[in-house]
């Protein structure tokens, strides 16, 4: 967890306009929170895991 | 400075009361340029001392740098939660604000050495076999 206002370079870096952001290995990045299942699903799309299909 | 508030140190009491294993909280500061580095060891040894469970540890980032690089912390503040293992869970910034009671419910699970997941997201996690670096971006109010 990263508190911006200590750290606004870090903002820069990953051009963050407004919070919550998520980034997932420095190239993901999710808006606004979701729920544990869903952000689960974006852990595995970055690692580039194959995801089981929704029912 | 105090920086809990009687009440809430109240109610932090009793939920630290539940606290089954020990966790240790690594701090690292640093003595030139880190506004919020005092404040974040007081409000630490403030929460530290509310439970026997939990330990603190400050490191100065330069003087134990090894240390800062063994635990891949990069700016400070920084706190890590370490349990029975390092579980990757990091706050840069004073842990006070919206990192407050996110840090209280980590020491929660780090404690149990369980995340509380329902199983069949912890089956798909299991999948994951590299590092994941997650950052979550927060500002104050």
């Amino acid at each position: 967890m990263v508190e911006l206002a200590e750290f606004p370079d870090i903002a820069e870096k990953y051009n963050i306009q407004g919070v919550p952001r998520i980034v997932i290995n420095d190239t993901q990045v999710i808006v606004g929170e979701m729920p544990e299942a869903d952000f689960a699903q974006e852990i595995l799309k970055a690692v580039g895991k194959k995801l089981p299909v929704k029912s | 400075m105090q920086m809990i508030a009687d009440n809430v140190r109240a109610q932090l009491s009793e939920i630290l009361k539940t606290l089954s294993n020990e966790v240790t909280i690594l701090l690292f500061t640093q003595k030139e340029g880190c506004h919020f580095c005092t404040l974040a060891r007081e409000l630490l040894e403030e929460l530290t001392a509310l439970s026997g469970k939990l330990m603190l540890e400050i490191h100065d980032f330069v003087e134990n740098s090894d240390i800062a690089r063994k635990y891949a912390v990069d700016k400070n503040p920084a706190t890590v939660l370490v349990g029975e293992k390092d579980y990757g869970i990091r706050f840069y910034g004073i842990p006070v604000g919206h990192q407050f009671t996110p840090l209280v419910e980590d020491l929660l699970d780090v404690s149990k050495r369980d995340p509380g997941l329902p199983k069949d997201i912890t089956r798909e996690l299991a999948k994951v076999t590299r590092p994941v670096h997650i950052q979550v971006m927060i500002s104050p109010s």
